[in-house]
């Protein structure tokens, strides 16, 4: 049985992991998921973080393969964001980690005896902190406004964090209210606008969560004028986007949503740590509420953000939104991330599209392409050509890249290697050369038309020695479909098997035209491709292998001359290599998996298997005084080789016992795990049954006619559980009942040959025979 | 007399009816019950006295959604209920489970999972100060996810107090090939009639209910062995194409909020191009855009009512409609919802 783990498309791993580039394979990463990826197959040579400094939000609507990852980072990040901050602002010797306990992990107790130490320098710094280089500088410094800071901000710390989104969040507006009272007074008499500035955020925050919008906004006006901008050096902090959230959040909360949407735009624009959820509050609804909105940017980058928080919904045409950045802002971050996405969505439209095995699935069920992508493609290579033009975004380079890839994704392979060529001068980042590496390739294999000896060893040095191939991994199913579409143009459909499957793929349901094929190649390989892709593992020639399967196809079908003569050129020396089985063994037991004589006059290969049916069937005909015994012989190989009988692999390289329940239904089976393959069960007993008939008929002694009966009507059984008129017993070990034209055999047994010895063995060596014989 | 003084009356009137009908009939109605599906419980004084005018509706209100959002690693509840008046003293509360949601639990952390839900129900419960006459789960649970789901559920059903009943929404196929889908193990049923077509797909007529594909659908009910209660449509969506892809929906819409010609164009009797690209209830639409106006006219329910009840062995018990938001009484009268309780009565 041939049992192995694979994927498709292996030749291509096969190639990679010849010695010379086994450091150098990468591991695949195109595992989608994420809001755009959920199920869709294409490919992509797309990076979207070469193309964009500001890179902040570009996961979020790129889907870049690992969301968790993103999610989690995006809230790492807000705590590292903070404790570079606290560390800089405060105390530049503090080690990071030292600063990230006292803030985040320190309770209550060990910052108020950190207190009451720093106080009067009686007592040493608290046992739990007596290594952490944060809280030696507060106290050696004496620094009693920040360590009261940071034990009111764990007092704050129950009211406005969840940890258990299973936990209804603590809301005691009354008590969160008196910590508000309690934070005003300490903000009143904290001389560091910085740690006002702190005080700020924990007191906006709380009323917020408390649920007091009016409030909130009442404490934003109230407290952010005493702070010093400059001494809090407020531009460089996080802390008023984060306290503007708050405060657009009970705007939002008071049904103000143009003007909380608006600062939430604010939020997006500066704060890349708070981008992603400042889009997800962005709350317009209405045409004239946008306006209110837009009329409400105090300049054009504000504006430009607005149309940037429109046109990064994950559905959107932002090409609209682009246009009116382009007016407003065109030297800034949106237009480039927009331009991102829009790539990105067409190349999923449109690369690949004439070859990808997955494009129908991706169409019923994604609805991929578009109903108008090509023209969208269209519109906005015109609309990068206007920006190329007019000459006024600072990154003229990757403008030059997206039309030569838009063009790529048109099929204007012509203009688009112009178009590339271009860029390739202006170009001296190596991400970005190698993007661009990437994007010739893929506009390289697209516009390939037909397969030559050429382009076979294009591909060949390109799978073995190119590096952008390991750095792009979607290329590996790129040049295979490619490939496939290729050959199955020219009428090679073995070697577009070949691309997509490992050899022995083959096998689960061999096909005369596919070996047929490959086998041509195998023996004529005219390129460096095709010589490795009818090799197997070891680097030898798959022609015997293919050989013995052509052999099997005519033995399937009982053309044993035709089988006999593709044997003859397969050395002899090889033949037991690929089987050896007993196909001449009696048994009453219904087992296929039998252990081998050590009779080796008993055992056969492929090839001594069709030269002795040969012979029988010869025989047969010539010494009609003896046939009974030869027909029976027959009988036996032809019952053996099927899928109830032991010497099943001389029809057939894959049996799977799980099949049975089934095979009434269908003699086709999915292969797990291998996609597209399917495992074809030989069951046919009519040949046997044939055989024994003749045999029982020829036959001159009641016993060995009672012998030929008995495997004939085991024959019928078998035709019964692959017939669709087979239903199933209703438990696993209950023997089904036999309708009637199934049981013929059967019943001539019991009532022609009970009183033979072979009835009595068989009744009591066989339950099957010996349930039917009761009834 | 002012406007919810004249609702009130209007429907006080229709109940009495009502009762005088059932009382000649010799057959007790149907309970009818109502669906709020909102994050916020907070309709108005008007809406709830046209929904249940004399205090006898029963409610089914989401509480929260279980899914597994990106960036969890596990199932977590999510849009939980926030209330901004009372809720009804005595409620079923629903909860919405994701396959995902289900797909992201191993099955040794099941029993944990429905311990956290009830956790969490049983504190909102006691937040809000009402009493849970029903839990209700709400999952279309796929083959492979049903053995987890049922644990789910039987272990949920353990924690459950007395005199509290665990029902399920049971979907029309799942009746149908009850043998196939399994029966989950919960003491009522409460069947969904409605999303019949597939919403994402831009030639279909009516995602939500159409009697033709009822019709096959009405096998099953003589042996199925869970009470069925019903729940009936009466929501309307505008279903959003972009270049022929599914986009989004946009829930409720009416045909009154697409008449602005400048920006929409009819273009059949239930589908609308946009003209322009324009805001509409939140969603930005581009030009070009289809939107498919879908809602389940009276009549059509009406079938749906008999050809149902026709094809079950004994009324329901309690017949509810699907969802209750301020543009319902503007779509439907007291009368056409009577008959379809009065429909499945007989």
């Amino acid at each position: 049985m041939i049992n192995y783990v694979g994927s498709s498309k292996r030749w291509l791993i096969r190639l990679l992991l010849m010695p010379a580039f086994l450091p150098l394979v990468p591991a695949p990463v195109h595992t989608g998921c994420g809001p755009f990826d959920s199920g869709f197959a294409g490919y992509s040579f797309f990076r979207p973080s070469v193309w964009v400094q500001e890179r902040a939000f570009l996961p979020f609507y790129l889907g870049i393969n690992d969301a968790v990852r993103y999610y989690r980072s995006v809230e790492q990040k807000k705590e590292r964001d903070n404790v570079m901050e606290w560390t800089e602002r405060v105390c530049r010797e503090a080690r990071p980690e030292d600063v990230y306990y006292l803030v985040y992990k320190a309770d209550l107790l060990e910052i108020q005896l950190l207190r009451s130490a720093a106080a009067t320098h009686k007592l040493p710094v608290p046992p739990g902190l007596t290594d952490n280089t944060f809280a030696e500088y507060l106290y050696a410094q004496r620094c009693l406004e920040t360590i009261d800071y940071l034990a009111f901000a764990k007092k704050c710390e129950p009211w406005v964090t969840a940890p258990d989104p299973w936990t209804l969040p603590a809301r005691d507006t009354v008590a969160m209210l008196a910590l508000v009272r309690e934070g005003r007074k300490a903000f009143r008499s904290t001389r560091s606008d910085y740690m006002r500035l702190r005080y700020a955020y924990q007191l906006v925050r709380l009323a917020h969560y408390a649920g007091q919008y009016e409030y909130t906004l009442e404490l934003y006006d109230w407290l952010m004028p005493k702070i010093d901008p400059d001494r809090a050096r407020m531009d460089d902090s996080l802390l008023p986007w984060w306290i503007l959230g708050h405060y657009a959040g009970a705007l939002h909360g008071l049904g103000r949503r143009v003007e909380a949407s608006y600062h939430f735009a604010r939020i997006f624009l500066h704060c890349p740590s708070r981008r992603e959820s400042a889009y997800r509050s962005f709350d317009i609804r209405t045409d004239e509420e946008w306006k209110a909105c837009l009329a409400l940017c105090v300049d054009d980058r504000e504006r430009a953000t607005l149309y940037a928080i429109r046109g990064s919904a994950p559905d959107s045409r932002a090409l609209e939104e682009m246009r009116h950045i382009y007016v407003l802002w065109p030297e800034g971050p949106w237009l480039e991330m927009l331009l991102v996405k829009e790539l990105h969505e067409l190349e999923r439209d449109l690369l690949g599209l004439a070859f990808n095995d997955r494009a129908e699935q991706n169409r019923l069920r994604y609805h991929i392409p578009r109903d108008r992508a090509g023209a969208y493609a269209i519109e906005l290579e015109a609309f990068v050509r206007q920006v190329l033009e007019e000459d006024r975004v600072p990154h003229r380079p990757l403008w030059l890249m997206a039309l030569g890839y838009l063009q790529t994704l048109r099929g204007d392979y012509y203009a688009a290697s112009r178009t590339f060529e271009k860029v390739v001068g202006q170009v001296s980042q190596p991400e970005l050369r190698e993007q661009l590496d990437a994007m010739q390739w893929a506009l390289r294999i697209s516009s390939w038309r037909e397969v030559t000896p050429e382009i076979e060893d294009e591909v060949f040095a390109f799978v073995r020695e190119n590096p952008v191939y390991r750095k792009y991994p979607d290329f590996q199913d790129f040049v295979a479909d490619k490939m496939t579409w290729l050959y199955r143009r020219a009428g090679r459909p073995g070697l577009a098997f070949l691309c997509q499957h490992p050899w022995r793929d083959l096998l689960y349901d061999p096909k005369m035209e596919l070996v047929d094929d490959i086998l041509a190649a195998a023996r004529n390989p005219r390129s460096r491709f095709v010589r490795w892709l009818t090799r197997d593992a070891d680097g030898n020639s798959l022609e015997p292998r293919l050989l013995d399967v052509k052999a099997t196809l005519y033995l399937q079908k009982n053309q044993l001359e035709a089988a006999w003569q593709v044997y003859q050129d397969i050395p002899r020396t090889r033949w037991d290599e690929f089987l050896q089985v007993e196909p001449f063994a009696v048994s009453f037991a219904e087992r296929v998996h039998v252990p081998l004589s050590l009779d080796s006059a008993s055992m056969y290969n492929r090839g001594e298997l069709i030269k002795e049916l040969l012979d029988l069937e010869y025989r047969s005909r010539a010494e009609p005084d003896r046939n009974a015994r030869y027909f029976f012989r027959l009988g036996l190989a032809w019952y053996n080789m099927t899928y109830f009988g032991q010497a099943w692999k001389a029809l057939d390289y894959y049996r799977s016992g799980a099949s049975w329940s089934r095979l009434y239904e269908t003699q086709l089976f999915p292969v797990p795990g291998r996609e597209g393959i399917f495992n074809r069960e030989y069951t046919d007993c009519n040949r046997a049954l044939y055989y024994f008939e003749k045999a029982r008929l020829q036959a001159r002694s009641r016993e060995s006619q009672a012998k030929a009966a008995f495997m004939a009507a085991r024959c019928e059984r078998n035709n019964y559980f692959t017939s669709p008129e087979y239903r199933p017993p209703p438990c696993d070990d209950c023997i089904p009942v036999l309708p009637p034209q199934f049981r013929t055999h059967y019943d001539l047994l019991r009532y022609y040959y009970s009183d033979t010895e072979f009835y009595r063995q068989a009744i009591e060596e066989c339950s099957w025979f010996a349930a039917y014989a009761r009834r | 007399m002012n406007t919810i003084a004249k609702v009130t009356l209007l429907c006080s009137l229709c109940l009495s009816l009502l009762s005088v009908w059932s009382c000649r009939a010799g057959v007790e109605p149907p309970r009818t019950g109502w669906y709020y599906w909102q994050q916020r419980w907070q309709p108005s004084d008007s809406l709830l006295a046209w929904a249940d005018p004399e205090g006898k509706t029963q409610w089914y209100v989401r509480f929260f959604d279980i899914d597994t959002p990106e960036g969890a690693a596990a199932p977590v509840p999510v849009a939980r209920l926030e209330w901004g008046r009372p809720l009804p003293d005595t409620l079923a509360a629903a909860v919405f489970i994701t396959t995902r949601a289900l797909e992201a639990v191993p099955d040794e952390g099941v029993a944990h999972l429905a311990a956290k839900t009830w956790q969490l129900i049983e504190q909102m419960a006691r937040a809000a100060e009402v009493h849970l006459a029903e839990v209700q789960m709400d999952c279309d649970w796929t083959p492979s996810l049903r053995d987890r789901y049922f644990a789910f559920l039987s272990a949920f059903r353990q924690m459950l107090p007395a005199g509290c009943v665990l029902s399920a929404t049971i979907r029309l196929h799942q009746v149908k090939w009850a043998e196939r889908t399994g029966v989950p193990p919960v003491d009522r049923g409460m069947l969904m009639v409605y999303n019949t077509g597939r919403v994402q797909d831009l030639a279909e007529r009516n995602s939500i209910l159409e009697t033709e594909v009822l019709r096959r659908y009405l096998t099953g009910f003589d042996t199925y062995p869970l009470p069925l209660d019903l729940v009936w449509p009466v929501f309307g969506w505008g279903v959003v194409f972009r270049e022929g892809r599914f986009v989004r929906l946009i829930h409720p819409l009416s045909r009154a909020e697409l008449a602005d010609t400048a920006r929409f164009a009819q273009a059949g009797d239930y589908r609308f191009a946009v003209r322009q690209s324009t805001w509409l209830k939140g969603h930005y639409l581009y030009a070009g855009d289809t939107i498919r106006l879908e809602a389940v006219p009276f009549d059509t329910l009406l079938v749906a009512a008999r050809l149902l009840r026709q094809a079950m062995p004994r009324p329901p018990q309690r017949v509810a409609f699907y969802h209750l938001d301020e543009l319902v009484p503007q779509n439907w009268t007291h009368d056409q919802l009577r008959r379809i309780v009065e429909a499945m009565a007989h």
